[in-house]
C-alpha cells in the first residue's frame, strides 16, 4: 500500500467509525496527536480509546482532504474536519491538515492539524454565566 | 535572500524573514492577489497589503522566535511542510509563580507559488494552547456590567473590579493585536463599570463648581470637561470627564471611587438645591481612527461636528443615548451611554455590526496606548495622596474660581511648590506585572515609585509613569526595584509619543 493510499483508508475509516478498520492501519506503538483529544496518544490501545471517544461525542465527522504531497515516509495533506457533537446544534467545519508517517506499511505516527479551541470535547462550555441572574 | 524561486525557497525565506522579525523582507515574497488562511484570523485574508498588515502586527507581538522546519515535502510550486514554532509573547506577563508566558507550538504550513511569488499561504495549528488558561474567577458581591453577555460572547478571560462592577480588560487576543486594531481601526470596550454621577437641579452648575477644580462658569449644554475632584487637604480623590447634556443636569463620569457617595455628603450641608443619584446609565467606548466612520450613519445627530470634549443627545441605532467624543485611547474615539440599562446590549448588537465592515475588534481599555499617551487614571485609595499639582494635573485648578472642597490645601500647594512631580521613565530590561507600585532608588535615597508601566509598541520598549520627587530632571537615571529584580529607568517626559 502506498502511503497516500494509507492515508486514504485511515479518512475512510474515520468517516465511516469503523473503529478496526483505523486500528488495522497503526502500528503497535504508533503516535495519534489530535487537539480535539488533547494529547498524544501512544499503542493502539490509547488510540483505540481516543478515536471511540471522537465517534461517542460526535454525531458525525468526516475528513476531506483536498490536496496532498508525499516523499518517501511522510505524506502531509490539507482538507476539512466537518463534525457535529451531540451538544451542539450545527455541524462546524474546521480547516485540517495531516502528517502520516508510515513504516513497513504501518502508520506509525498521524498528527492532525486544526484549531480545536472552539470545539474541545471534555470542558469547553459557555466561557462564563449569563446575565440574567445578575443586575 | 533566496536564491531560487521555488515554493520551498520561499517556504524557508518566509520562515526566516518571521525568526528575524523582518516584515518588510516578508513583504516581496508575496504576490499582490496572494491569500493567507491562518486559524488566529476570523477569515481568509486577502491581498498583499493585508497580508502584510496581519504578519507584521503577530512580528510587533513577539520577540525570541524560533522557526524549525523539520519535515518539508516540495515542488517547484507547491511546498507543504511540518515545524515547530516557539516565541515569547510581548505585553503578557508571566503567570504568577514565574512560568513566562510562551508562544510555542508545532504547525503544517502550506505555501504555493506563480511567478516566483507567494500566492497561498496556509497554516495549522491548535489555538487553543495559545489562549488564557483560565479566566477571572467570579463572585456575586460585584455587579456585573450590562453588556456582559456581550463580553462574554467575544471571550472575554480577564476582569478587573471598578466600581464595584466586574470590568472586561482581557478577551482572547494578544496585545498587539488589540494595539494594532485600536491605533489603525477601532475598537469596542465594555466599560458599563465607569459610573455617572448625577448632579440635577437649579443649582447643578454651582455644587458642580464646588465639587470639582476647574471653572465651569461659561459651562454650555453639550460642553465636557476633564476636570478633579478633591478632598479637603487637597488630595486627588477621581479625575472625572464631567459632562452636560442637559440643563441643570451635570454628570460626573468617574473611575474607581465611590464619587456618588462623596457628592451626597458633600450636597448635604451645601444649601444648595441639588439632587445625586447614579442614574441607570452605563457606557461603551467605541475607539480608534475607524471610530468617526463606523458611527456616521448609526448615530441620529451629525457626529462630524461634534468637537473634542462634547457630547450630545441623540439616538444611536434608534436608542437613547448621550454621545460624547472623549475616551481613554488618547486619539480619535466616542463614549455611547445609552440612557437605560435594558438598552444596553441592543446597542452593543448594533455596534458589533456596523463595526464588522471597519475590522472592529472588542478589547478591554488599552493600557500599552493610554500610557503612551500619558492618559491615565487615579484611584482615591491607592494613588499615594497626589494632588494635581505633582499627577501633572496643575492647568485642571483654578484657584480663583471660587470656593471648592480643597481649594485651601491647593492653594497652599500652588504659593510652595509642589514637592512632587509625575515623570516617564524609558526602562531597560524586561519587566513583571506590575502589581503593585515600585519604588525608585537612585544616589539620593528614594525619589519615589513606578505607578505605571507596559510595554510600548510604537517605541519597542518599556515605559513607565512615576511619581517622583520635583528634584528628578529630564536624563536622570534611577533604578526600579520590582517583584522579579531590579530594572534600569531613564527620566523622560509624558507623553511619549504623539
Amino acid at each position: 500500500m502506498t502511503i497516500q493510499a494509507q492515508l486514504n483508508a485511515y479518512r475512510d475509516a474515520f468517516n465511516g467509525r469503523d473503529l478496526t478498520a483505523a486500528l488495522m492501519l497503526f502500528a503497535e506503538h504508533a503516535v495519534f496527536e489530535m487537539p480535539l483529544l488533547g494529547q498524544r496518544l501512544f499503542g493502539k490501545r490509547e488510540i483505540a480509546i481516543g478515536l471511540q471517544r471522537i465517534f461517542e461525542v460526535t454525531e458525525s465527522a468526516q475528513i476531506q482532504l483536498s490536496g496532498a504531497k508525499e516523499s518517501q515516509n511522510i505524506v502531509i495533506a490539507e482538507g476539512r474536519l466537518q463534525a457535529k457533537l451531540h451538544r451542539d446544534s450545527h455541524a462546524v467545519k474546521i480547516p485540517l491538515a495531516v502528517v502520516l508517517e508510515a513504516r513497513q506499511n504501518d502508520i506509525v505516527r498521524l498528527s492532525t492539524y486544526l484549531d480545536a479551541r472552539p470545539y474541545r470535547l471534555w470542558t469547553d462550555g459557555t466561557l462564563v454565566a449569563s446575565a440574567h441572574a445578575s443586575n | 535572500m533566496v536564491t531560487k524561486f521555488t515554493a520551498g525557497n520561499l517556504l524557508r525565506a518566509y520562515c526566516d524573514a518571521f525568526r528575524r522579525r523582518a516584515g518588510d523582507e516578508i513583504e516581496n515574497l508575496f504576490a499582490e492577489d496572494a491569500v493567507l488562511d491562518l486559524p488566529l484570523l476570523d477569515g481568509r485574508v486577502v491581498g498583499k497589503t493585508a497580508i502584510v498588515a496581519e504578519i507584521k502586527t503577530a512580528i510587533r507581538g513577539l520577540k525570541n522566535i524560533k522557526v524549525v522546519l523539520e519535515n518539508t515535502i516540495e515542488t517547484d510550486t507547491e511546498a507543504f511542510a511540518e515545524g515547530i514554532f516557539c516565541a515569547d509573547h510581548i505585553g503578557i506577563h508571566p503567570l504568577v509563580d514565574g512560568t513566562p508566558i510562551r508562544l510555542d507550538f508545532r504547525f503544517v504550513a502550506t505555501v504555493k507559488i506563480s511567478e516566483g511569488k507567494i500566492v497561498r499561504w496556509a497554516e495549522y495549528f491548535d489555538t487553543k494552547p495559545l489562549k488564557p488558561r483560565e479566566r477571572t474567577h467570579l463572585y456575586p458581591i460585584s455587579r456585573r456590567s450590562a453588556y456582559w453577555d456581550g463580553a462574554a460572547k467575544a471571550g472575554v478571560s480577564e476582569f478587573m473590579v471598578y466600581n464595584h462592577t466586574y470590568m472586561p480588560l482581557v478577551y482572547h487576543h494578544s496585545p498587539a493585536e488589540e494595539y494594532a486594531a485600536l491605533t489603525e481601526r477601532v475598537t469596542l470596550w465594555d466599560v458599563g463599570g465607569e459610573r455617572q454621577t448625577q448632579i440635577r437641579g437649579a443649582d447643578a452648575i454651582r455644587f458642580a463648581q464646588l465639587l470639582t477644580t476647574r471653572d465651569l462658569s461659561k459651562l454650555k449644554v453639550g460642553d465636557c470637561k476633564y476636570t478633579l475632584v478633591c478632598d479637603p487637604q487637597g488630595k486627588i480623590l477621581c479625575d472625572p470627564v464631567l459632562l452636560y447634556p442637559w440643563e441643570n443636569v451635570v454628570w460626573l463620569s468617574h473611575g474607581d471611587v465611590d464619587l456618588t457617595l462623596w457628592a451626597t455628603g458633600v450636597a448635604v450641608n451645601s444649601g444648595l438645591q441639588v439632587e445625586i443619584d447614579e442614574p441607570d446609565v452605563q457606557p461603551v467606548q467605541v475607539q480608534g481612527p475607524k471610530s468617526l466612520d463606523m458611527l456616521r450613519n448609526l448615530v441620529e445627530s451629525r457626529l462630524d461636528s461634534l468637537g473634542f470634549y462634547k457630547c450630545v443627545v441623540t439616538k444611536v441605532a434608534g436608542i437613547d443615548a448621550v454621545v460624547s467624543r472623549t475616551g481613554w485611547s488618547g486619539g480619535l474615539g466616542f463614549e455611547i451611554f445609552p440612557l437605560a440599562s435594558k438598552h444596553a446590549m441592543p446597542l452593543w448588537n448594533a455596534l458589533i455590526e456596523a463595526g464588522r465592515p471597519y475590522g472592529l475588534m472588542v478589547t478591554g481599555p488599552n493600557v500599552f496606548r493610554a500610557v503612551e499617551k500619558g492618559v491615565t487614571d487615579t484611584a482615591y485609595y491607592s494613588n499615594s495622596g497626589m494632588n494635581p499639582y505633582e499627577a501633572g494635573h496643575g492647568r485642571l485648578v483654578d484657584l480663583e474660581k471660587g470656593e471648592f472642597v480643597g481649594r485651601q490645601a491647593l492653594r497652599k500647594v500652588a504659593a510652595e511648590g509642589a514637592k512632587r512631580k509625575t515623570v516617564g521613565l524609558l526602562i531597560d530590561g524586561e519587566l513583571p506585572n506590575l502589581e503593585w507600585y515600585w519604588p525608585l532608588k537612585d544616589k539620593k535615597g528614594n525619589p519615589g515609585e513606578v505607578r505605571w508601566a507596559v510595554h510600548s509598541f510604537e517605541l519597542d520598549r518599556n515605559i513607565g509613569i512615576a511619581i517622583a520627587d520635583a528634584s528628578l530632571e529630564l536624563g536622570d537615571v534611577v533604578q526600579i526595584s520590582h517583584q522579579a529584580g531590579t530594572a534600569q529607568g531613564t527620566v523622560t517626559k509624558v507623553p511619549f509619543v504623539d
